[in-house]
């Protein structure tokens, strides 16, 4: 006797991937006429992507990972990571259209076994996909200094170059004092990100609930080169735009997903991780 | 909620595929989502359909107002500029129709 549950999830597959090969056609020969809307759309914040076929597309679809496709991507080397991304990647490091992001955060959501999407709570940063710059170290509670960071010689040699910034984070401390720091406080700096909050749709006219929204928010960050991929938390506001970079990484996100600063930057992937229940660790990710 | 009106939505119909998934024993979340799939795909090719046609310098245009509430000034925006539109249309989403029909007959 056939088992019902079969009927769906063989439907369920088979369409799928009819959507994808059109969505990935459409991107492939159009995408350039759909990506030259952008800016439009930015100016008019919430709205963006509004006039996007793609958000035709219900995200329900996408949130419900199958267990054939968790079987057939669960053996997968950061090499084929790697090489899948850059297939769906395009070839230049611009901001991604819908389709785009919806394809590549199925695909990483299904890899990692994580929730994971460019937008969550009706919010969304300017991009998914940018060039990341090294940022230097934040304090964590008043009276911290570079060497309390580290766990051990090795940690310090490796991490203290780039120093502690002048200044708070946008937060401010990540603990009120240092008898009140927690082992949570200290992985979010040590595992934090910058990203442009200020240039997400519609920040201006909703500072005071995208500023909550952002604080340490977790995402997945994926080096696209090397399949690389860590969980890390929004713990500051930056970088500015003139300098052609998208968002900063802790020197020990950096150090990880061996990315650096200057001439030689790179772009990662960075998608927001719905975890309401604060149930998934901080740090790097196997497969 | 209501449901969001395109362009095509007077010239085709893709009910015959709800029917269909009526007749297999599967969860009303299940057909939900099957027929949503399904929908997404046929809008993703009448898209598709539209672009192939369309002048480089129009598309753009179009790609603006695809989802706006103005669908009879689409549709005869696109009446002009591509000859038998409507017939494309039709005829690609029954050619889809009749491949998702047929997935759902096979299974039974």
């Amino acid at each position: 006797m056939p088992d019902n549950n079969s009927h769906y999830h063989r439907l369920k597959k088979k369409w799928l991937s009819k959507q994808r090969k059109i969505e990935k056609h459409i991107n492939k020969k159009h995408g350039h006429h759909i990506i030259s809307l952008l800016p439009k759309q930015q100016l008019i914040g919430g709205l963006m992507l509004a006039a996007i076929p793609f958000t035709q597309l219900a995200p329900s679809i996408y949130a419900n990972v199958s267990e054939d496709q968790k079987q057939e991507q669960r053996h997968i080397s950061p090499k084929e990571v790697s090489v899948k991304l850059k297939e769906m990647l395009p070839n230049s490091v611009r901001p991604l259209i819908s389709g785009e992001e919806r394809l590549i955060a199925e695909f990483l959501s299904n890899l990692y076994h994580i929730p994971i999407s460019a937008e969550l709570e009706g919010i969304k940063l300017n991009r998914s996909y940018g060039y990341i710059g090294k940022e230097q170290h934040l304090r964590r509670y008043p009276g911290d200094n570079l060497y309390e960071h580290f766990d051990n010689q090795n940690e310090a040699s490796l991490h203290s170059p780039e120093g502690v910034a002048p200044g708070l984070g946008a937060w401010g401390y990540f603990a009120p004092s240092k008898e009140e720091f927690t082992e949570k406080d200290k992985q979010r700096e040590k595992y934090y990100i910058a990203v442009q909050t200020f240039l997400s749709p519609g920040w201006e006219e909703n500072i005071g609930r995208y500023g909550q929204f952002f604080k340490y928010k977790k995402m997945l960050l994926v080096n696209p080169d090397n399949g690389k991929a860590i969980v890390v938390v929004i713990g500051d506001a930056g970088p500015a735009q003139w300098t052609g970079k998208s968002l900063g990484g802790s020197p020990e996100v950096m150090h990880f997903l061996e990315r650096v600063d200057g001439s030689q930057k790179g772009p990662v992937l960075y998608f927001f991780i719905n975890d309401p229940s604060d149930t998934i660790p901080l740090g790097p990710l196997e497969i | 909620m209501k449901k969001q009106k395109h362009f095509y939505h007077n010239l085709i119909s893709i009910e015959d595929i709800k029917i269909e998934l009526n007749s297999i024993n599967l969860s009303k979340e299940e057909r939900k989502e099957l027929h949503l799939i399904a929908e997404s795909t046929i809008h993703c090719h009448l898209i598709n359909v539209v672009l192939e046609h369309l002048p480089e310098g129009d598309k753009k245009t179009f790609l603006h107002h695809v989802n706006t509430v103005h669908h009879k000034t689409t549709l005869n925006f696109l009446k002009k500029r591509i000859e038998n539109i409507e017939d494309k249309i039709k005829q690609t989403a029954e050619s889809l129709k009749k491949e998702f029909l047929e997935d759902i007959r096979k299974i039974k």
